[in-house]
């Protein structure tokens, strides 16, 4: 253990003794870093790729980038998980100002840019109150919240980050929700847990030029 | 992990099993017989494609039809077409399980890793949430992708160069679809109380 701590501490020490010393010779070396998944334009999709990506432009908010910049990458199951996330945003048995908040809700947790950037606007648009998102980005509970808001904030925490859901919550659940909702509730918390995870695996960001939501060296 | 958290483990899934018979009402399972037409067409829709009935997560599914067809059709790629293969895949849905603390899913799967030729010390090392001591060059680039997904929220450009450079962008976006979706299954599951058979091995509880 200690042989290896210095070890790194060393190599760390070189490293920044050896970019000093080339730091004159190449300012390439602010450069960022290569993009994960290079962006792809339409004229780029193969045959393949080229349906879903035609699909993606006529709803999305980020045209080919956030998710769908990696999701093109394995166009079938890009295919099948674009036909999941348009049913829950346009057919879902959940209110939109509930599907939102939920996907606020996992958004907050992942510190995902692109999750936050896309709906934040939507939540608000659909009635949720902008405290109650600006509360929710500060990972504060949410203090204003009507008894189907806080439910849901309750059950996609729970579930989230416990893993389960209480009996206590479940039962609130199931006063103000059918057992369909309950269901595409949970469905939407899962679908975009696995787009947060896409996000964050191939470090997508907003689209160029706009602000970040969640800014360097916060939490 | 230390015999303190494993007592600790032990302790809680017998706790577990008392309450299982309740559990089992949270989401109940749809008799045949009280099909809707939509509900009917899903179920067939799912023999037709799995040749198998109704089974696990897609039983509590089916109280939104349309979704279940829509999550079954993301799993018929990933659990059997999926670029990185039907080994590693269940080495990933292994991972998945454990992470969620998914009894069903471990029920299911451990036995299916092992036939796909996953080695059963190292599908033990994972439910007891250990870091198997003794991996192939593939598992050890998988379980460290996955694990960092799961525990870190993100991935090291170390074990990310080493995934990509070995299953190519396809294959991390599949690796990291089947976390996602597994998670997604694991979640059903864990709102409904899923039972699973009571002489089933069941996951020892970590502290989260």
């Amino acid at each position: 253990m200690t042989v290896s701590t210095t070890f790194v501490r060393l190599s760390a020490a070189a490293a920044v003794a050896l970019g000093a010393a080339q730091a004159g010779a190449a300012d390439s070396a602010a450069a960022p870093p290569a993009a994960r998944f290079p962006a792809l334009t339409m004229e780029q999709l193969n045959p393949y790729q080229k349906p879903l990506g035609e699909q993606i432009m006529k709803v999305s908010s980020v045209g080919l980038g956030g998710p769908y910049n990696p999701l093109l990458r394995s166009p079938i199951m890009g295919q099948r998980m674009f036909d999941l996330l348009y049913y829950l945003r346009w057919n879902s048995s959940v209110p939109l100002r509930l599907n939102e908040f939920a996907i606020l809700i996992i958004g907050r947790q992942w510190r995902s840019q692109v999750e936050w950037y896309a709906h934040a606007p939507l939540a608000i648009r659909a009635g949720l109150s902008a405290d109650t998102v600006a509360e929710l980005k500060a990972q504060k509970r949410p203090s204003n919240m009507q008894p189907d808001e806080a439910l849901v904030y309750d059950f996609v925490t729970e579930l989230s980050t416990a893993h389960k859901v209480s009996d206590a919550t479940f039962a609130r659940a199931r006063q103000l929700l059918s057992e369909q909702q309950i269901v595409d509730l949970t469905t939407i918390s899962g679908t975009y847990v696995t787009v947060a995870m896409i996000l964050a695996m191939a470090e997508e960001s907003v689209p160029a030029g706009k602000e970040l939501p969640f800014k360097a060296g916060e939490p | 992990m230390n015999f303190y958290a494993f007592a600790v483990g032990l302790l809680a899934c017998t706790a577990m099993t008392t309450s299982t018979a309740i559990a089992q009402d949270r989401l109940p399972t749809i008799p045949a017989e009280q099909y809707s037409a939509e509900q009917a067409q899903a179920a067939a829709a799912f023999e037709a494609e799995r040749k198998v009935p109704l089974s696990g997560p897609f039983k509590p599914l089916l109280h939104s039809p349309q979704v279940m067809t829509l999550a079954r059709s993301m799993g018929d790629y990933l659990r059997f077409k999926s670029s990185i293969g039907n080994t590693l895949s269940e080495l990933v849905i292994l991972l998945t399980a454990r992470e969620w603390s998914q009894d069903y899913e471990w029920f299911i799967h451990q036995p299916l890793a092992v036939k796909a030729g996953i080695r059963a010390d190292i599908t033990e090392a994972i439910a007891q949430g250990r870091r198997p001591a003794s991996l192939s060059s593939d598992e050890a680039i998988v379980c460290d992708f996955v694990s960092e997904l799961l525990k870190n929220k993100s991935v090291s450009d170390p074990s990310f160069e080493r995934a990509k450079q070995r299953f190519g962008g396809q294959g991390v976006v599949d690796m990291t679809a089947i976390v996602g979706y597994y998670s997604l299954l694991a979640m059903q599951l864990n709102v409904a109380q899923f039972a699973v058979p009571a002489d089933a091995n069941k996951l020892p509880r970590l502290p989260r």
